[in-house]
């Protein structure tokens, strides 16, 4: 009984670290805002991300129609008020672009939130990315932003 | 069915001239008779019971040699380490990809937001 509650309680801890921490966009990552079925969803994480100072990377990527674009955008910007540092960009009022860094998990380590729309025909192409690590946003963006090549 | 007709079939058995369904029918008939005269043929059937089981026991055993435990076993190691190797090679393929989508998606972000810095040196540099 004694091991049983060990086991379950660290699967528990498991799980709790590596959720989302309380973000809003969890219900996305979790399926429960758009259906799974139309999301293709990329999970990395442990030493095969230590090159990159991260530790997770949880992307999320589907196209959706206007309504449930805007679900996912409140979602983001609900996110984006307890954001440390943020770059937004909106076209026409709709959300086509963020980077939110998040704050600090309890354990040291940064939390960003990127997003990055496009919509064609009324169909909305969207993209987003949980990241965990050492990595601060200027470590990210000396290592993808092409500019700076 | 009638006596004379399993004494026809113990005649043929003893001959050797039994078919495989005639001989199946005769042991069922045997197997329940009390006839006193299927007797010798009860021994005789009996006796080839007893000397195909004690065959089978030795050919049995015959396969309990330590080469056939050691065979099966480095069977099952070259198993497991063949599909492991199958299994961890697709998992690094998997990872190379995934890896690669994960850069493709992070420039694809990083690479595509205004360049606020840039922007506001030009609007810095318009004002003087």
């Amino acid at each position: 009984m004694k091991r049983l509650t060990v086991i379950l309680s660290a699967l528990f801890l498991g799980t709790a670290l590596f959720a989302q921490e309380g973000l809003y966009v969890e219900d996305l990552f979790e399926g429960r805002v758009i259906s799974p079925k139309i999301m293709k969803q990329t999970v990395i994480s442990g030493s095969r991300l230590e090159a990159y100072k991260l530790d997770t990377y949880k992307s999320l990527s589907f196209q959706v129609g206007e309504g449930a674009f805007h679900q996912v955008e409140i979602l983001l910007i609900k996110d984006s008020s307890a954001a440390t540092d943020k770059q937004m960009e909106y076209i026409e009022d709709h959300l086509t672009y963020a980077v939110i860094c998040l704050p600090k998990t309890y354990t040291g380590l940064n939390r960003f939130l990127c997003f990055q729309a496009k919509e064609d025909k009324d169909v909305w192409d969207v993209t987003v990315v949980y990241l965990r690590g050492t990595a601060s946003v200027e470590d990210l963006d000396s290592m993808f932003n092409k500019r700076n090549k | 069915m009638n006596k004379n007709y399993y004494k026809r079939l113990s005649q043929k058995y003893f001959d050797a001239t039994l078919s495989q369904r005639q001989e199946r029918r005769l042991m069922r008939f045997l197997s329940g008779t009390e006839d006193p005269d299927f007797d010798e043929v009860k021994a005789v059937v009996g006796f080839f019971a007893a000397g195909r089981s004690a065959n089978g026991l030795a050919v049995r055993r015959m396969d309990f040699r330590p080469w056939v435990y050691a065979s099966a076993v480095a069977a099952s190691l070259a198993l497991v380490v063949g599909i492991s190797l199958i299994v961890g090679n697709a998992r690094r393929v998997s990872y190379s990809e995934s890896l690669a989508s994960m850069e493709s998606t992070l420039t694809s972000i990083f690479s595509s937001g205004a360049d606020v810095e840039s922007e506001l040196s030009t609007l810095l540099t318009q004002n003087k």
